[in-house]
């Protein structure tokens, strides 16, 4: 962050910003799903969600440069970006959970659905929808903390970096925590200036990129270790 | 306004780089800590098996401490006195050399005897196997084996291409190895109703690897039966004492292999 930070005084920031987000940031996506595909066959059901979800996010993402590529309007995208990666998180969460706790994610899941239709349709059409990804953006830090509540007790009898599903939590609660207060103000960065408003998604594309390189440090660790009985 | 404008990001970037922090430093403190604790309990967990090692290490001593001292009562105590008994009735004489209830007596008493002293030797050999304290656990293996294929209830084949390897081997460890082999082939006998078995002794890296297997049924995991019988307690006791790994292949319903792995780069036990 830091080094971007500095980084950007001293480039051509438009120039920097374009290859960051073109290449760099799709490149962490395309990183977690290529290292998805070598494990696949061991990955388990709540891995396969999130290796969905970073293959979504890499389609959402070219598709998104395309646009803008064509000068066309991108905001209904992040809408449908928002419903969609909100199913795929809460599922992944739920797997953690009996039925009961299912049944309540699964609730959670129709409920901000709605709010995110109406939100797209009556709401916040035509600019970012801070309100849905703020607070789909809170829940996930919701689900992290609980995850990282429940982990504290169940898991005490391995290392931590040996279970993937921290390090898939990490990713998540690590991104979603620092970029709560920019998805919350990001129409008034809009209105601030494009120059400003590319500095700050600089630093949220960083982010981005640690939370998907866990995700593939959590795809590799799905790979069994040889274990050798003992008497 | 710009000014104002300005504010904002640095006031955002510094938000999220704070947030990003702090939530880094979290999961970084969690992890030092959950770590911390695996290490304590792993620590604890392993002075245990430290603990029972060394309880384990006794009882096996003071087992073949007490099969040594009853093999060689048997042999010297009873051994010698029905030697004596034999000699006695040798020196009985009848009162007709023509007394045919005498001579078939005679016949069937040292007959009985000799069974007796032949059965006595046995025990105590087993006991107390003198082959393994003499001449080590490839000769007392083979003496072992020789016995069974002679008794036709088992057709064992015996391979040996760690012969430097058995020589090293301490009396306790291949006391402990010869036990293994004496209960697996037991278990062959008694349970199985294989026909055939094959032990082979090949040195592995830093290790003595010794392959054991049988065609007779196999053993069942212990889920189906109801619990993991006594010879199967006796060979993984034996091997943790000596601090050897084994591995069993899955139940498929026929045949038995297990393969057994002794660190030789290890202190002495």
């Amino acid at each position: 962050m830091f080094i971007s930070f500095i980084y950007l005084r001293l480039i051509n920031i438009s120039m920097f910003f374009y290859i960051y987000s073109t290449f760099v940031f799709p490149g962490s996506l395309l990183l977690a799903v290529v290292v998805g595909l070598m494990y696949y066959k061991y990955l388990t059901e709540p891995h396969k969600l999130i290796f969905n979800y970073a293959l979504f996010s890499l389609l959402a993402n070219i598709i998104n440069i395309i646009t803008i590529e064509l000068h066309k309007d991108t905001m209904m995208m992040n809408h449908l970006y928002t419903i969609f990666e909100f199913v795929f998180l809460s599922l992944f969460y739920s797997s953690f959970y009996n039925k009961r706790g299912k049944q309540i994610i699964y609730a959670i899941i129709v409920l901000f659905e709605i709010f995110c239709i109406v939100n797209a349709f009556a709401i916040q059409g035509k600019i970012f929808n801070s309100y849905s990804h703020t607070s789909a953006a809170f829940i996930y830090i919701i689900y992290c903390m609980l995850f990282i509540a429940k982990q504290s007790t169940e898991d005490t009898d391995a290392n931590w970096g040996s279970n993937s599903f921290n390090w898939v939590n990490t990713g998540i609660l690590v991104y979603y925590a620092s970029t709560i207060l920019m998805f919350a103000a990001n129409n008034y960065l809009t209105n601030a200036g494009i120059e400003i408003y590319k500095k700050v998604w600089l630093v949220h594309d960083t982010i981005f990129i640690i939370q998907f390189i866990l995700f593939a440090i959590a795809f590799y660790k799905c790979k069994p270790q040889q274990t050798i009985s003992i008497s | 306004m710009q000014a104002t404008a300005d504010n904002i990001y640095i006031l955002i970037i510094l938000a999220m780089s704070g947030t990003f922090i702090l939530v880094s430093s979290f999961i970084l403190f969690s992890i030092r800590n959950q770590n911390k604790l695996l290490k304590q309990r792993q620590q604890f967990q392993q002075a245990q098996i430290a603990h029972q090692k060394e309880l384990l290490h006794a009882v096996i001593e003071s087992q073949e401490a007490e099969r040594k001292r009853i093999g060689q009562d048997l042999h010297d105590d009873v051994g010698t006195t029905v030697s004596g008994l034999r000699l006695l009735i040798d020196m009985f004489i009848p009162a007709s050399e023509n007394d045919t209830r005498h001579i078939a007596f005679l016949q069937s008493s040292k007959s009985i005897i000799d069974k007796i002293v032949k059965d006595v030797r046995n025990i105590s050999h087993n006991l107390s196997p003198t082959t393994l304290r003499y001449y080590g656990l490839a000769a007392a293996i083979t003496e072992h084996c020789t016995i069974i294929n002679q008794s036709g209830k088992l057709g064992i084949t015996l391979t040996n291409d760690a012969e430097t390897l058995l020589e090293k081997l301490t009396l306790p460890v291949s006391t402990a190895l010869y036990r293994v082999l004496e209960e697996l082939l037991n278990n062959t006998i008694k349970h199985s109703g294989a026909s055939k078995a094959n032990i082979l002794f090949t040195p592995g890296n830093n290790s003595l690897i010794i392959d054991y297997a049988d065609n007779g049924k196999g053993l069942m995991p212990e889920g189906v039966t109801a619990k993991k019988g006594m010879g199967l307690q006796n060979i993984e006791s034996r091997l943790l004492n000596i601090n050897a790994i084994f591995t069993m292949d899955p139940y498929e319903g026929k045949g038995f292999h297990i393969k057994i792995e002794y660190p030789t780069n290890q202190s002495v036990v």
